[in-house]
């Protein structure tokens, strides 16, 4: 069975339940297949993660964080 | 076997884009600045004028200032946080929280925030563009226009149209967020230069609030608070869903900080300030930018308003219809986009016919506070306290890996953490009458605070507990799991 169109034309009413329901068993199995090889990569040592947050930006975040809950609750003074 | 195999592949390269499928390094392709624009053009749809008007209603220019800023970027800092775990992996954050909610558990918290929190705001967009079609259609002479049902009937097709745009694929999303992005930036700046050139920013300043009750007390403020905290929790179901898409956890956070906060914050205030100026000349604070125009500007303005918050919406739509399809798609990954697209315009229509959102928008807000506080709370502290940033992430996708199983595919401590939260919530807050219950509480932490603070107690609490740590790190139970965990 193809799966080049996603099995949506095969759910009509002509269509036998059992292929509708092999298409979509298919399709659910591919996209698993693909999403447990990308974690497998990534749980792998040599996966070269996305540069993380640096300290200087956690820093910056933080203080940015507390001046604004001030500027929250100081608000109602004005 | 060749061709299935080909098939197979081809279909879940496109599942990369379309669904679930794990970005790694060399797909994402968002700059810092990228993610900062799609998710500003996002943020300052026309709800920005409805929340800058409930704000208005309550407190004075000076409060709504400190509110929309302070109450916008303080909690921001919690979805920066998701953002970020959810750009590591590459992951929509809703699959990395099957570590918190359960394989099936997290079925319950996507459903409520998708179905009941996420689709009002679209529902609120749709009348603010009904209303501005049915408006000109009644200034032109057509009166059945402006009939309750015709409002409606109008506003069903901006989800129809949005879904159109929607079902073009990502390509379309990108020309669809760059028209929206356009056509807001544009109104609100003619809002602005009009509240400038017409209106008396003195007198604007030193005005009441607008719902005539007088100058704010603490609690009103605090009222006031908590509906801009509850409006940015609101953003909880359209994180990773964008910030996986970016180069680098800095870009995802900046990205959420500039967009979702800054960008955002500086339309809810135009909102409230163009709620103010309209008032000063005579029309009502209704959150419509077009009734704005029109009392600012005139009917000439008015009608490009129109045409541009009209565009604006229909574009809102896509954008929004994009991501909430591909979230969703955790609880069915083999059901095409096109059908659960379809799937949530029809609840959209529904949701517009119906008419409530609009009309009770200060409960609607209680609804979006008392699911997403807890929620984003217990995501926040699950992943960076309780696992130390570590996941099974093969467990999120298999449900034979027995790491996120718990009880029948659900935590049954995250259960109890989010119920604790929601009690919580209306121990303090009657969402009906938009009263406190205990002032005293709700006055430090607002009802969101405190829901949040609560479901972080008892969920954190549990957890030191042996035997129920056990149960919620059962993916770090062995050596062999430790290994798995990334």
């Amino acid at each position: 069975m193809s799966l080049e169109d996603g099995g949506l034309s095969r759910a009509s009413a002509t269509e036998p339940v059992e292929d509708v329901v092999e298409a979509a068993s298919n399709r659910a199995e591919a996209v698993k297949l693909a999403c447990l090889d990308r974690c497998s990569t990534m749980a792998g040592r040599d996966y070269d993660y996305p540069p993380r947050m640096r300290r200087i930006d956690w820093i910056i975040l933080s203080i940015l964080t507390v001046a604004t809950g001030l500027l929250m609750y100081l608000g109602q003074l004005v | 076997m060749a061709r299935q195999e080909m098939s197979m592949t081809e279909y879940a390269d496109r599942e990369t884009t379309f669904g679930i499928v794990p970005l790694l390094r060399p797909n994402r392709i968002y700059s810092t600045l990228d993610l900062l624009f799609v998710l500003g053009s996002f943020a300052i749809a026309s709800w920005c004028y409805v929340q800058g008007a409930a704000v208005a209603g309550l407190l004075s220019l000076g409060q709504s200032l400190a509110v929309t800023f302070g109450g916008v970027l303080f909690p921001l800092f919690l979805i920066c946080l998701i953002g970020v775990m959810s750009n590591r992996y590459g992951i929509d954050h809703w699959f990395c929280m099957r570590a918190t909610w359960g394989f099936w558990g997290i079925a319950f918290l996507l459903l409520l925030a998708t179905v009941a929190s996420s689709s009002g705001f679209l529902a609120i967009n749709a009348d603010l563009y009904a209303n501005s079609i049915s408006r000109t259609l009644v200034a032109a002479g057509w009166d059945a226009a402006g009939s309750k049902w015709a409002v409606r009937l109008i506003a069903a097709t901006c989800p129809i149209l949005g879904f159109f745009i929607a079902l073009r694929g990502v390509h379309a999303i990108k020309w669809a967020t760059r028209i929206m992005a356009t056509t807001l930036l544009l109104v609100g700046l003619i809002i602005l230069i009009l509240i400038f050139t017409q209106g008396d920013v003195s007198a604007m300043w030193n005005a009441e609030p607008l719902y005539g009750m007088g100058p704010a007390d603490q609690t009103t403020y605090m009222l006031g608070a908590e509906w801009t905290v509850a409006f940015v929790f609101a953003w909880f179901a359209g994180i990773g869903v964008y910030t996986r898409l970016a180069k680098n956890e800095r870009g995802a956070a900046w990205g959420i900080w500039g967009g979702y906060g800054i960008i955002m914050g500086i339309f809810i205030f135009i909102g409230a300030a163009a709620a103010y100026a309209a008032v000063s000349e005579g029309a009502a604070p209704t959150g419509d930018p077009t009734e704005y125009l029109l009392a600012l500007g005139g009917p000439g303005l008015g009608t490009v308003a129109l045409l541009l918050v009209a565009i604006a919406n229909i574009s809102t739509s896509a954008v929004a219809l994009y991501g909430l399809t591909l979230s969703t798609k955790l609880l069915w990954p083999s059901l095409r986009y096109e059908w659960l697209a379809i799937a949530y315009t029809v609840y959209w229509v529904g949701l517009v016919l119906w008419g409530g959102v609009p009309e009770y928008y200060g409960t609607f807000l209680a609804v979006v506070g008392v699911i997403n506080a807890p929620g984003v709370s217990l995501l926040v502290v699950d992943y960076w306290i309780l696992r130390r940033q570590k996941l099974d992430l093969k467990a999120c996708f298999d449900f034979r890996r027995p790491a996120y199983r718990y009880t029948g595919g659900i935590n049954l401590v995250a259960v109890a953490a989010f119920a604790a939260g929601a009690a919580a919530y209306f121990l303090v807050y009657d969402p009906i009458d938009y009263v406190p219950r205990a002032t005293s509480v709700f006055n430090i932490f607002t009802a969101s605070g405190f829901a949040a603070i609560v479901s972080v107690a008892v969920y954190l609490g549990l957890a030191l507990v042996p035997p129920i740590r056990r149960y919620m790190l059962r993916d770090r139970a062995t050596e062999a799991d430790r290994r798995e965990l990334c």
